[in-house]
């Protein structure tokens, strides 16, 4: 397998009239798994339909190994986007059994495996001879992990992976795609709402909102950048000055604050003498402070 | 590194295509040929003329059929490819290819059902039939790129207005054609108009076309 970069640049793209990305620009690194995180509407679907040449961006460009997707004849073979439908086309075709949906994906995904396909059909318990259009929500999501997970492209794009599966069909997705990343390295991107259960295994975060990044960074810098200050309201206001409060909550003489640091081991280490408690802020919650989410944001 | 697949997938889907209208060829065949022979006897089946029908009919459903898969070619197909992401040149490759196919195959065969007759000036009608099947198919495509880009019902009223304008003509062109009038400037309409569907297909609505479900 080519090791594969991913440039985003510049992109914006219109519905009609309505910006829905306006000029985002980043840069995947190779083999990483990155969380495509923002609100309804933000744009999480759009950006990765460009990425994937469904849709095509009214400005920028997309560049795979330093070649231009559309210019390059055979980019395709390095892109795999799986959603939780496959559009009209397929549910409109009354003919179209899952299995000749896989042997479709078989024949134009570079790096197909047909043994993993096959394991993986029978992991989720799919009927491979039941038409697209009969099956449920959830099996549709599944006909997507398993074309996106068994296609083994080189940038593997999820679109919230999880619509309509249960939670038992949600903890093997999650366990066959660490498993599978582990074997075979490759670049992952993963639009989700569900922070909470997929944070654990982003290594790379892009918030989004209105079409624009808010904030493009490994999640390790994120640690280092954000935090959940919990202790007496007076000693936390003491250190005012170090940090911007995104969101405040009060109980009493007891406060919590979400702030935007960074904050030096110095202070750390005072405020851990004034016996404030610090913490990471989790990427739910720090989506809830950056989109103007939360009614006490102060500063921003 | 594994080739590329475009066409083998296209060949896939023609083969699934081509059941559906075996199926009705021989159905068709059946009630026109056979279940007539159940009121007059059987001892009235003359080979010959079934042969004539059958090839006619064969020759009429493989032309529809190849027509009917073109259509399909730049609407169905041009979604499914860009479902997975394969590049609008890539697809517009295959579907051209297949245009050439369908055009040799479907001229061959009613080339072939010619032969049956007496007709001057077979080579003027090898390029005429030729053509209009290029034409044609391209045209289909045209259409479909214009109804996944502007809507289908506003296309189809203007199809269907269209339709009614070629049905009126056709009397007109076949006259001209029968009498062999005109050939020149006919071969020239077929042949500058299949190059100017081919031109906006490949390199002003593919490249528009976006697939937004």
């Amino acid at each position: 397998m080519n090791p594969t970069k991913l440039s985003v640049k510049n992109i914006t793209y219109y519905y009609d009239k309505f910006k829905a990305l306006n000029n985002m620009s980043f840069n995947l690194e190779e083999n990483q798994i990155m969380g495509l995180i923002g609100r309804n509407g933000s744009g999480k679907t759009t950006l990765l339909k460009v990425i994937a040449h469904q849709l095509l961006q009214s400005n920028g460009e997309i560049i795979i190994d330093q070649k231009n997707f559309i210019q390059s004849i055979d980019n395709h073979k390095q892109i795999c986007l799986a959603r939780e439908t496959l559009g009209k086309t397929f549910e409109m075709t009354e003919v179209m059994k899952l299995k000749m949906i896989f042997d479709l994906a078989a024949n134009l995904y570079e790096y197909w495996d047909r043994d993993y396909a096959q394991y993986l059909i029978k992991r989720f318990k799919l009927g491979t001879n039941k038409k697209y259009n009969k099956i449920s929500k959830g099996m549709k999501t599944t006909v997507g992990i398993i074309i996106g997970l068994a296609s083994r492209a080189p940038i593997t794009l999820f679109d919230e992976p999880y619509v309509g599966l249960d939670p038992v069909s949600r903890e093997i997705f999650y366990a066959e795609l660490q498993k599978d990343y582990s074997q075979n390295p490759r670049t992952f991107i993963i639009s989700s709402h569900l922070i909470n259960e997929l944070e654990g295994m982003f290594e790379r975060v892009l918030i989004i909102d209105e079409g624009e990044i808010i904030i493009d960074s490994p999640i390790d810098a994120l640690k280092d950048r954000y935090y959940l200050l919990q202790g007496r309201k007076a000693s936390i206001e003491s250190y005012r000055s170090h940090f911007k409060v995104m969101n405040t909550e009060i109980i009493g003489s007891l406060a919590s604050y979400s702030i935007e640091g960074p904050l030096n081991e110095q202070i750390m280490r005072q405020m851990k003498t004034d016996e404030i408690d610090i913490s990471m802020i989790s990427l739910q919650k720090l989506l809830y402070y950056l989109t103007n989410g939360g009614e006490n944001n102060e500063e921003r | 590194m594994k080739k590329d697949n475009s066409m083998k997938v296209m060949r896939t889907f023609f083969i699934q295509f081509m059941w559906s209208f075996m199926i009705s060829f021989l159905v068709i065949l059946f009630f026109n040929t056979v279940v007539p022979l159940f009121f007059t006897g059987f001892s009235e089946f003359d080979f010959k003329e079934f042969q004539i029908t059958a090839t006619f009919y064969c020759a009429i459903l493989i032309y529809s059929m190849f027509v009917a898969f073109g259509a399909k070619c730049g609407s169905v197909y041009f979604d499914l490819f860009t479902i997975f992401s394969v590049s609008r040149n890539r697809i517009m490759r295959t579907i051209n290819i297949t245009n050439v196919i369908l055009t040799i195959s479907g001229s061959a065969i009613l080339n072939l059902l010619l032969l049956m007759h007496d007709i001057p000036d077979r080579g003027l009608f090898l390029i005429m039939i030729t053509l209009s099947i290029y034409l044609i198919l391209n045209f289909l495509n045209f259409i479909a790129f214009l109804g996944k880009l502007f809507g289908w019902y506003y296309i189809v009223g203007t199809f269907v207005l269209l339709a009614a304008f070629i049905l009126f003509a056709i009397n007109y062109i076949g006259g001209f054609i029968q009498m062999g009038l005109f050939m020149t400037e006919i071969i020239l309409f077929f042949t500058v108009a299949a190059a100017g569907f081919f031109y906006i297909n490949n390199f002003i609505l593919s490249k528009r076309y976006e697939y937004k479900n």
